[in-house]
């Protein structure tokens, strides 16, 4: 499934890869729609779910609230399965993941409504692998990577990352990363490690801050989070697929191509009836995300915006 | 008003008798208070009974209900179900099609043509189905079911009109509506993937399988001239123009010579490994190459007297079931290569299920996990978790089964047999786990042997959640040890020495100030512990360290030097004087270890020029390796100690020598060579017992010394016996630390080990002050509570203040002081957020005090908000809380009753 949206990712990049390459001045496509506001819009919109998309989503409420005074946005941001169950429960009528639903999460939303969550990709995030601002490392392999944090490596050195300097070469590489039930950690796992488990040294932080601010205070720490998360303190690596190949930066550019192995798409579920039109509310914050001015969000919470195209092809899934 | 009735003696004047307002408030006051008391003992048998409801379905197998049969069976080589369990579809070997409507018994009017089948491989979690022609070609394909709601308007013009969970059967497909009352199609589908032509010699295929690996479909095929190939289709599908392209490759297989065709073939591990089943109970396994699969090892399955009768494999293809004739169902499961020990990856047989004495005929495998089922020729039915082993559900089918199936959901298994289809409702509970893979060792796919994991993914289906919390209890009690050892000195004696030493003045502003540290949030605690302590005794280790028994030693200096004061000046300065001068002594200590740290760094730890050759990559290859390392690649710290010793050293997987002229080498020296020799890479175990051996040789030391000089009351005493314990101690901890080494002890193996920033040293500190106020007040408490009746006869007897602290007041005390260490250990136990910031959470099961560990109670504070609710991670979750509650419940309840015991005792007194 993850795989799927990866290859999502890499062929987007054969459609707007050139467009995006010649722009890189301004990255937001021409051609998105401007939002306007309009009539009869009111209640609350609720967001449960990942944290990687916590300010983004905060970014949209705060546009659509200044759209619709009359209307308040609620977001928390716990993580990724706490969307499903608030979904399903009706307790939130948005659900940002960094991962797909499981199984068994669809299971249990289709059980309640008769149909399947809907799936929105309302932008693209580089997982990036984060080290100290002052490290001299500056790219790795997925394969190195695997070595990293997975149980098919042993305890590794800077050293045997090939870094030559002194202080840093036999220093043991400190790892961080995000606690075990989130949508970045099942993702990491599933795509950067192959599926293989994580050493049990890889120390677990609650949230994707809290791990940037981990390697920021240790030097000879290793990390990864969503690329928005980043802080001048720490440095995002330049990723290959295998040693050997070229690596790529986790920007704009590589995230389109698809060159980046770790991008993905920011997803937001909705419970979408088949049967029946959506309600202004959601239709028009749905809106508001594929607008020009919800991809502006995007960019400004270092994510990457969708291009025009892309955008149109999710609002005509929701019959917008 | 019983009261009133019990003061029957009217004789009493009116002045002696209660009024009536107090007697009610009295009365009220009982009643507000017995309802208080028993609210709270029903508050924590109302908590109990919860988590003992949530957690018990864990321990509960599956629940089957048989679900009635329809008449409808073929000889089937394909079989499938819907995920709603709406309809079955069967193929034959003349490759037709049929779905049925498992609710209606209506065959569906239109079937699917697949082509008449030779031989067939069909993955049910992937949808790939692999058909082999009898003209010996192959065709690949995805064989499903799909599933829309539509809105009345879009149904199919020949839908009839329905009521609430009524179907109809169209040609094709079902339509349904829905209890939600919404209209739901269903349908199968098949579409071509691709195409092997047969090759020229027309050889016909013997056995096939097929899989999709991410965006590779791959099938694997045999011929009955000996021959093999595996085929992948890679599909390149755009998700915004909807364009797709496919690439095909081909690799051969080199079968080893003179050897029988295997009567099945299984893809494990992504489609690198390819293990054939002989029909005589060998596995031949084949690794894929840059060029061909090649052969790797060869295993016997099973034993001598059993035969293979079914073979499937398990979701996420690492495990292959084989069925035997005696009735087992065995699991033989694909290990990794092991890096640290230089074990090459190779199958291995890890579970064994039996049914009965029949021969077991058909194994199918779940889409959602490692649940499969198993049936034998009797027709009895089994469904087991491959990797917990839990019993999910049985049944009892009839005999000559053609096919079982499991339904996508896991809510429901069928049987095929010739002529009907018998179907079952299954609740699979919590298959994952039971009572013992929570506790216990448990063998995952991949590992080499079995182990204690906490590893509770999120990624997908095909991903082993790994649930045993027995790492998180390690954790909760490493924390509560390490917080304890930094706490309990520091507590005990605060509060020996404030009830028993302190003027009355200063003790009434200092304990209130120590209570006052009891307020702190722990959260804040936490957060200090993380971005304050942690980089400091990163970048301050051996000055940390030191101070721990610096600072204390120059305590007892001052405080011996104290005496020495000229005349009666001692008794004669205010208190406050005295405990500046100490104050002033704790000073110096610090300042004395940011110094001696780092020297004392170097001194121990440091790196002699041949390691720093070592570590500089400057080596030379060892021609004249020790006969028992030869061949080896990974070494222990014991053999690498064992090594160093002939002065070799190991450096990237090699047994290096020193080069010979590293005099003029230009070597960095590291800052703090403590954190290299922690890492095992270089250095004698030595010095790290001398380290951690000191204090208790100082401890020792000091009893010696005690009895010194006992007699007489010369000033210079305490600070002579002060000295010459120091200087006792060194040679002991050398001695002691000898003996450890001459033992083959290594402290890296065990309390010490890698230094990372977040670890169990910092935690011990920041917790033992966050449990360091409750022990010193409820300490101080007891011992003020020791009448002093018992003190003023004491010293009226001649004794000294401190022989009456140590043999009355303690012993009277101690109850009360055991009492407070427990309640300590309660909240040390029970301490969330302080672990959860300052450690990495990281579930490891070692005692390294520098590195990480995961509680209880932080597990809980991290997923819970992420589990989904009612899940098996979820009990687990709630399992992890009622365990922390016994926990807490068996030391406060043990505490109490310790001090009970004791009080009756002292009540005597």
């Amino acid at each position: 499934m993850l795989k799927r949206v990866m290859l999502g990712v890499a062929a987007l990049g054969l459609l707007t890869g050139t467009s995006a390459a010649q722009d890189n001045a301004n990255p937001l496509d021409e051609a998105l729609p401007n939002y306007e506001s309009t009539q009869g819009v009111t209640g609350s919109i609720k967001s449960m779910g990942s944290d990687t998309m916590n300010n983004i989503m905060t970014l949209w409420g705060e546009l659509f609230m200044k759209a619709y005074p009359g209307v308040s946005v609620e977001v928390i941001g716990k993580g990724s399965s706490t969307a499903p169950p608030a979904l399903t429960e009706g307790q939130a009528q948005f659900g940002p993941m960094s991962r797909e639903m499981k199984a068994a999460e669809v299971d249990r939303f289709e059980e309640v409504h008769g149909y399947k969550p809907m799936l929105l990709r309302t932008g693209i995030d580089c997982l990036a692998v984060f080290v100290h601002k002052d490290c001299p490392l500056e790219s790795l392999s997925l394969d190195q990577v695997t070595e990293i944090f997975s149980v098919k490596g042993t305890d590794m050195t800077w050293g045997d990352l090939g870094v030559k300097d002194s202080s840093w070469r036999h220093q043991p590489v400190t790892l961080y990363g995000r606690n075990s039930a989130s949508g970045t950690y099942g993702y990491f796992k599933q795509v950067a490690l192959g599926g293989n488990d994580f050493k049990d040294t890889v120390k677990e932080q609650p949230g994707s801050s809290a791990v940037v601010q981990a390697v920021a205070t240790d030097p000879y720490a290793m990390g990864y989070s969503g690329i928005g998360y980043a802080t001048q303190d720490v440095k995002a690596l330049a990723l290959s697929e295998a040693t050997g190949d070229e690596a790529f930066s986790p920007d704009l550019e590589h995230a389109y191509s698809g060159e980046y192995p770790l991008a993905r798409f920011l997803l937001v579920y909705i419970n979408n009836n088949p049967g029946r039109e959506l309600e202004p509310l959601r239709a028009e914050f749905i809106k508001l995300i594929f607008s020009r001015q919800g991809q502006e969000a995007v960019l400004k919470d270092g994510y990457f915006p969708l291009p025009a195209s892309m955008a149109s092809e999710e609002l005509g899934n929701v019959g917008l | 008003m019983p009261n009133s009735q019990e003061l029957p003696d009217r004789t009493l004047p009116d002045r002696f008798r209660p009024r009536r307002r107090v007697l009610l408030i009295d009365q009220i006051a009982e009643s507000v208070i017995t309802l208080g008391g028993l609210g709270v003992i029903a508050a924590v048998l109302g908590i109990i009974a919860y988590l003992a409801w949530v957690v018990y379905p864990l321990t509960q197998p599956g629940h089957v209900a048989p679900a009635g049969s329809l008449a409808f069976g073929a000889d089937s080589s394909v079989a499938m179900v819907d995920e709603y369990e709406r309809l079955v579809a069967l193929a034959g070997s003349n490759g037709v099609l049929r779905a049925v409507s498992i609710q209606t018994g209506d065959v569906l009017p239109e079937s699917i043509e697949l082509g008449e089948i030779h031989l067939s491989s069909y993955s049910s979690s992937s949808g790939l189905l692999v058909l082999a022609r009898d003209d010996a070609s192959i065709d690949l394909g995805t064989l499903g079911f799909e599933s829309k709601v539509l809105r009345r308007k879009d149904l199919p013009s020949e839908t009839p009109e329905l009521a609430i969970d009524q179907i109809a059967t169209l040609p094709g497909s079902i339509v349904e509506r829905t209890g939600e009352d919404q209209f739901r199609q269903v349908w199968a589908i098949y579409e071509e993937a691709g195409r092997i032509e047969p090759p020229e010699s027309g050889s016909p295929v013997v056995a096939l399988d097929g899989e999709i690996f991410g965006r590779d479909k791959v099938a694997a095929v045999v011929r009955a001239d000996g021959s093999g190939s595996v085929m992948t289709v890679t599909t390149r599908r755009s998700l915004v123009g909807g364009t797709s392209s496919a690439k095909v490759r081909t690799l051969p297989i080199e079968i080893r010579p003179n050897t029988a065709l295997p009567s099945s073939v299984v893809l494990l591990d992504d489609g690198n490994e390819l293990v054939f089943v002989g029909a005589n109970g060998n596995a031949d396994r084949y690794t894929k190459g840059s060029a061909a699969y090649t052969f790797s090892e060869t295993t016997s399955l099973v034993e001598a007297d059993q035969n293979i009768t079914a073979v499937s494999p398990l979701l996420g293809r690492n495990t292959i079931l084989i069925g035997t004739d005696d009735g087992h169902v065995l699991t033989w499961m694909l290990t990794r290569a092991d890096p640290e020990s230089d074990v090459a990856r190779s199958l291995v047989r890890v579970k064994e299920f039996r049914i009965a004495d029949q021969p077991v005929t058909r194994i199918a495998t779940s889409q959602r996990d490692r649940t499969f089922i198993a049936a034998d020729a009797a027709g009895e039915i089994r469904l087991w978790h491959a990797t917990s082993g839990k019993l999910v559900g049985k049944a009892n089918g009839s005999a000559s089964l053609k096919s079982v199936l499991i339904s996508p959901k896991l809510d429901g298994f069928y049987a095929i047999g010739q002529d009907a289809i018998s179907a079952w409702d299954l609740e699979p509970g919590h298959p994952t786990v039971t009572l013992r893979s929570l506790f216990l060792p448990v063998w995952y796919e991949g590992d080499q042997a079995p182990s204690l994991v906490y590893q509770s993914t999120a990624a997908d289906d095909s991903a082993e959640p790994k649930l045993s919390i027995t790492p998180l209890i390690f954790g909760t009690l490493k924390a509560t040890v390490f917080a304890m050892i930094f706490a309990i000195p520091i507590a005990v004696m605060a509060a020996i020495y404030s009830s028993e030493f302190l003027p009355k003045r200063i003790r009434s502003r200092v304990k209130p100030t120590v209570e006052m540290m009891a307020s702190l949030p722990s959260v804040v605690l936490g957060f200090i512990a993380a971005m304050v302590l942690a980089p400091f005794v990163r970048d301050h280790l051996s000055a940390v360290l030191i101070g721990l028994v610096v600072v204390p030693v120059a305590i007892l200096v001052a405080s011996s030097l104290w005496p020495m004061l000229p005349g009666t000046l001692a008794w004669r300065l205010p208190q406050w004087v005295q405990l500046s001068f100490i104050g002033l002594a704790c000073l110096l200590g610090v300042l004395l270890s940011t110094v001696a740290g780092p020297m004392a760094d170097r001194a121990l730890f440091g790196i002699s020029q041949d390691e720093k050759a070592v570590l500089a990559g400057q080596v030379v290859a060892v021609e004249q390796v020790p006969k028992w390392a030869e061949g080896k690649k990974r070494f222990t710290l014991s053999e690498r100690n064992r090594l160093r010793s002939s002065g070799l050293y190991v450096l990237d997987d090699e047994i290096v020598r020193p080069a010979a002229d590293t005099a003029g080498l230009a070597v960095p020296s590291e800052r703090s060579p403590l954190k290299v020799w922690l890492t095992g890479m270089v250095g004698s175990p030595l010095p790290g017992w001398v380290a951690l051996l000191f204090v208790p040789s100082l401890a020792l030391a000091g009893i010696f010394t005690m009895g010194f000089g006992r007699q007489s009351a010369e000033k210079w005493l305490p600070l002579a016996r002060v000295l010459i314990s120091i200087v006792l101690a060194v040679p002991i901890a050398m001695i002691l630390a000898r003996l450890c080494v001459a033992l083959g002890w290594d402290a890296r193996e065990s309390v010490l080990g890698t230094f990372t920033q977040r670890n169990t040293f910092v935690v011990g500190i920041i917790m033992g002050f966050a449990i360091i106020p409750i022990i010193f007040t409820l300490s101080d408490d007891a011992m003020q509570s020791v009448p002093n009746s018992l003190r003023a006869a004491s010293l009226g007897a001649g004794a000294t203040q401190w022989q009456t602290t140590m043999r009355i007041v303690l012993p009277v005390a101690a109850s009360g002081i055991f009492s407070a260490v427990m309640i300590g250990l309660g909240r040390a136990a029970g301490e969330t957020m302080i672990v959860l910031m300052a450690t990495g959470n990281t579930p490891v099961m070692d005692w390294n005090i520098f590195g990480g560990l995961r509680t209880l109670s932080a597990n809980i504070a991290v997923e819970l908000p992420e589990a989904d609710r009612g899940g098996t991670h979820y009990r687990v979750l709630f399992l992890c809380g009622a365990v922390l509650f016994a926990i807490t419940f068996v030391v406060n309840t043990s505490a109490e009753v310790v001090r009970q015991h004791f009080r009756k005792r002292s009540a005597m007194l």
